[in-house]
């Protein structure tokens, strides 16, 4: 990336657009990459990306995963008109956001579902939403609240009286 | 064995056993694994319209399958901080949404944090979850067939209480409810109770078919239903469609996008109605309709319409600006006799296509059978093409016959007229029950008149499916090889029976083209064996919704289900 970014354009990509992390790391992306943002393809539109886009909420790491991720899918809407060439890519696709959600371990997937949130990138915040749902999937409470370390502060009473509100869903 | 075709109050005269149709279905029944719907005691017949209710319905959003759970072995070391409690309350209603509705429920037990939230998050319920008790299946046991068993049955417990009192318990908004697989004639009174709900919370997404076990299931769905109007995508089966007198004329679903109509009790009157009634309607199936149909499309809005396994007396395309794909399967005309072989004469559906500027897959026709009229000419054998007789758009065609029938071959290259502009041909090659296809194919038939255009300039792609390597078969192969000049590929899907002798049947396939003169030389062929038992799907039901997606390739819809439909 660094290559292409002494390039003022690149082929097809447009102009070029500068992220800045909350750490002060600098990432040179095109603007075909940085609009799968919504709230950056917002800034684009409104012309305010030419010092850079600084991003205070966002790590150099998350940051560098966001900026993989969108290099991987840019490829998509401009593929889209041609379809052989869509099918082809698709299954790299797949195979690329597979590999990705499944390293990602537990600081690092909650970053990354808050700079999703916050970046506005419907399909990252999917896919990493997801593998959360997937990991509540079929667990019981307690099973829940040790995955997650999420403690208990209900009164054995109030924990009851909630069972029994929904005692649907408790009963096997 | 017999089949009693899927009507409640059949027209006069009645219509005879369709057996092939019966004999498709056995034969992809039995190829289940786990024949699992016989367990519950249904007949043969209403087996056949089980299975094809069921894999004609979308999958809930939710999956008990958790396809990224392989968590515990990459969730490192935990260092006690809750992460996930401190994420925004839009993401954890996000991701109560994306999981089956007894997890989510429960994580009001998890922390005051999680108290109020499952009910503040839109409601995604499927009474099949409800039902599992055990494990979630593995994704080996989610293939096609596993998850219509799954949807279908999916375990034994009634869970009709677990259903009322969870549509009771959440304020709504309900997003997606798919209740399919509990009995509604034992559960009349929560029926009428579950529409009220379903109304008042503003339900968008319905799925609710009646868990039938016979064949003349009579439950009466409440005209509650009209109050709905929030429906986006609402599919209804085995059940009494409310008859019009009983509904309010000005209710109306505006929003409705996509609509099916599965082994209903609905009179032609009460069809009319409700279509009348969906201006937004994009995406419409009707299959095993247990009354005689009559399907007329006047819409500004459809763009596919599927009908299958119905007795069909007319489809009209009045005019339907948008339409591009128009199909139906195993939709038998009125009237007529079985003869000495085991095939059906003299049974009539008249297909009619008036204005439809847009339609590009049309498919599958039956000479003979399908009485075809363009605009206001019926196409009969030797009809001269004229711009009237033609519908220009169509550029994916199919048509199903035996070529070795003469009666049917004669009207082919009438059809073929009648759509120039055809760059996808598919042939579903039948047989007849005897197996006795022994007949040539008359290629005098195919030429006595005009050259057919489609086949000249337009036509790139053949595929003959169900092909069993006979002489007529063949001896079509070689007319449209010898006539195709832009022919690029050929596809034949040998039938599943010939898998045994698949690759003796490759090459003498090969030997055979190679002693044929190509009007292109560079066409190529290629063979595959059919993955499906016999021809019990010509295409899949949710997946020809996809627009983007030939709807007549089921090569790689087989196994999951789920992804036919996905982009």
């Amino acid at each position: 990336m660094a290559a292409a970014a002494a390039e003022a354009t690149t082929d097809g990509g447009g102009k070029m657009i500068i992220l800045i992390s909350a750490d002060g790391k600098r990432f040179e992306v095109t603007e075909a990459v940085a609009s799968q943002s919504q709230l950056i393809s917002n800034m684009i539109e409104d012309d305010c990306t030419e010092n850079g886009v600084r991003l205070p909420n966002v790590d150099g790491d998350i940051l560098t995963m966001v900026v993989d991720y969108c290099n991987m899918h840019a490829g998509d809407a401009a593929a889209a008109g041609d379809t052989m060439k869509a099918s082809s890519t698709e299954e790299e696709l797949k195979k690329f956001d597979a590999e990705l959600v499944q390293a990602l371990e537990n600081p690092v997937l909650f970053k990354l579902i808050l700079a999703a949130n916050f970046l506005n990138i419907k399909s990252l915040l999917d896919m990493t939403c997801q593998r959360v749902a997937d990991m509540m999937s079929g667990k019981t409470p307690e099973q829940m609240r040790e995955t997650f370390s999420i403690e208990n502060d209900f009164t054995p009473e109030e924990e009851a009286a909630i069972r029994q509100e929904n005692a649907w869903a408790f009963d096997d | 064995m017999s089949f009693t075709p899927p009507l409640l109050h059949p027209p006069k005269p009645s219509p005879l056993p369709i057996r092939h149709i019966a004999a498709a279905a056995e034969a992809a029944m039995e190829s289940m694994e786990t024949n699992a719907l016989q367990v519950l005691g249904l007949d043969d017949n209403m087996r056949m319209v089980t299975k094809n209710v069921y894999s004609s319905l979308p999958d809930p959003p939710v999956s008990l399958h958790a396809p990224l759970a392989f968590a515990a072995a990459a969730w490192p070391p935990r260092d006690g901080v809750d992460r996930i409690s401190a994420l925004p309350v839009d993401i954890l209603r996000d991701i109560l949404s994306r999981l089956p509705a007894r997890d989510a429920a429960r994580t009001s037990a998890l922390s005051t944090r999680w108290r109020r939230l499952w009910r503040s998050a839109p409601l995604v319920l499927a009474d099949a979850h409800l039902k599992h008790t055990g494990r979630a299946p593995g994704p080996d046991e989610l293939d096609r067939t596993g998850g219509l068993l799954l949807r279908a049955m999916d375990g034994m417990r009634d869970v009709a209480r677990m259903v009322s009192s969870a549509l009771a318990a959440h304020p709504g908004p309900f997003r997606s409810v798919h209740i399919t697989c509990t009995p509604m004639d034992a559960h009349r009174s929560e029926l009428a109770l579950w529409l009220q709900l379903l109304a008042a919370r503003g339900v968008q997404e319905l799925v609710f078919v009646n868990r039938a076990s016979k064949f003349d299931t009579d439950v009466p769905f409440p005209a509650t239903l009209f109050r709905c109007s929030s429906l986006t995508r609402l599919y209804i089966g085995f059940l009494r469609f409310p008859a019009v007198a009983t509904v309010p004329r000005a209710a109306s679903f505006p929003h409705l996008r996509e609509l099916g109509l599965c082994s209903l009790i609905m009179g032609q009157r009460e069809l009319a109605f409700l279509l009348d009634r969906c201006p937004v309607l994009e995406n419409f199936e009707i299959v095993c309709h247990r009354e005689l149909l009559r399907l007329r499309v006047a819409s500004h809005s459809l763009r596919c319409v599927e009908v299958c396994m119905s007795i069909v007396e007319e489809i009209t395309v009045e005019h339907a600006a948008r339409l591009e794909r128009l199909m139906f399967w195993e939709t038998c005309g009125t009237g007529g006799v079985i003869d000495n072989v085991g095939g059906i004469i003299d049974m009539r559906t008249r297909v009619k296509i008036g204005h439809a500027p847009n339609l590009r897959v049309l498919g599958f026709l039956v000479p003979v059978m399908h009485e075809l009229s363009i605009g206001n000419t019926d196409i009969r054998a030797g009809t001269k093409p004229t711009r009237r007789t033609m519908v220009q758009s169509v550029q994916m065609l199919g048509i199903q016959l035996k070529l070795f029938d003469n009666n049917q071959v004669r009207m082919l290259p009438s059809f073929l007229r009648c759509f120039p502009s055809v760059e996808t041909l598919y042939i579903q090659s039948e047989t007849t029950l005897s197996g006795n296809t022994t007949g040539k194919l008359n290629p005098k038939l195919l030429q006595e008149t005009s050259p057919i255009e489609c086949l000249q300039k337009h036509i790139k792609n053949v595929i003959m499916r169900e092909f069993r390597m006979q002489r007529s078969e063949l001896d079509f192969l070689k007319f449209i090889a010898e006539r195709g000049q832009v022919l690029e590929k050929v596809v034949v899907v040998l039938t599943h029976t010939c898998s045994s002798s698949a690759d003796r049947l490759r090459a003498s396939l090969s030997t055979f083209m190679a002693s044929t003169r190509l009007a292109n030389e560079d066409c190529k062929l290629i063979v595959y064996e059919s993955p499906f038992p016999i021809d019990a799907t010509a295409w899949c039901f949710q997946g020809a919704f996809n627009m983007s997606k030939d709807p007549f390739d089921v090569s790689k819809c087989f196994k999951d289900g789920a992804s036919c439909r996905a982009d």
